[in-house]
């Protein structure tokens, strides 16, 4: 990962034309063998024949690491028609900025997850909860700084919710997810 | 003599689906005009490979035979294959289908393969008008 955000790096530097290169998708959310790395591009201005050129340099770069990198454009211009955008203030990571950008506004990504244990036996209700909370609040929600806001319902940093994710897959816990902002 | 039938027919398909995506574009129809130039593209390729003899199995294979036997076509396709993959989502801009277009064109041009021209577009549309096919 350090060295595609370097060779993306070195791209940026190279076109002005592109003002911006973001990281966003299950890798940045702690994937253990991520299958994708989702990118976007900003660009300047509605040119295409450039934004094309550009962009199968980023494909290249992903190629050369043997990453299956896809890279989608954003026009400066067309940032708030476009619904990506509001994933990427939220998840994203700035290759110019060597930051989050939710690091750079200022504000905490979470995942609120609501889950149910119903119809599960009294045995694995208590394991899952060992699990999740631990018996002195050390289980995975404790280590990976996330917040139990009311029964059944947890809040995530969003850059690690694959790990919960996974958590909850291996004991085949149903739950729904929503977007959460906290401002510093 | 089958391999012969089947590059005529994928060249054939290749100018219909040109056609239909030029028709689709003149109506003002982008997302139909960027997936028939696709498709245009995809039959060019796959002419340029039959007519080698070759058979891929998948995209992987089609690629390493158009990188080793026909780089311009590989290029092309290549290129445009990530705007492709953005179609299944997401509506391609007029103006990226206006590139696409060029860039399918120049494959017809590599693959030795008439373009369809402006007068045999208009002589299809004048002829499916004629049958009555839109009159129910």
């Amino acid at each position: 990962m350090k060295r595609l955000e370097e060779e993306l790096r070195k791209l940026l530097k190279k076109e002005s034309f592109l003002v911006d290169i973001i990281l966003f998708g299950s890798a940045m959310k702690s994937k253990e063998r991520p299958g994708d790395i989702d990118a976007c591009a900003i660009f300047r201005e509605k040119n295409y024949e450039k934004i094309e050129n550009i962009l199968y340099e980023i494909t290249n770069i992903g190629k050369k690491m043997q990453l299956k990198l896809h890279c989608e454009p954003l026009v400066i211009d067309n940032i708030y028609k476009e619904p990506l955008y509001a994933s990427l203030l939220h998840e994203g990571y700035s290759i110019h900025n060597r930051k989050a950008l939710r690091e750079m506004l200022k504000f905490e990504s979470f995942i609120l997850l609501t889950y149910s244990l119903k119809d599960k036996k009294p045995s694995d209700k208590v394991r899952f909860s060992y699990a999740l909370y631990g018996r002195k609040k050390d289980g995975i929600l404790h280590k990976i700084h996330g917040k139990e806001v009311g029964k059944g319902t947890v809040m995530v940093p969003i850059d690690k919710i694959e790990i919960i994710r996974e958590l909850f897959r291996q004991w085949n816990v149903k739950c729904t997810e929503q977007r959460v902002v906290l401002f510093k | 003599m089958l391999i012969i039938n089947m590059v005529g027919n994928l060249e054939e398909k290749a100018r219909n689906y040109y056609i239909l995506a030029v028709i689709a574009e003149t109506f003002g129809m982008t997302s139909e005009a960027a997936t028939n130039y696709f498709k245009a593209l995809f039959a060019i390729d796959d002419a340029a490979i039959t007519r080698i003899g070759k058979a891929p199995k998948d995209h992987t294979e089609r690629f390493e035979v158009l990188k080793a036997s026909f780089p311009n076509l590989y290029r092309i396709t290549d290129r445009l294959f990530s705007t492709y993959r953005r179609t299944y989502t997401k509506d391609l801009e007029k103006g990226e289908v206006a590139l696409v277009k060029k860039q399918v064109e120049e494959a017809f041009k590599y693959a030795k393969i008439e373009l369809p021209k402006n007068e045999e577009i208009r002589g299809r549309i004048e002829e499916i008008a004629k049958k009555g096919k839109f009159s129910g």
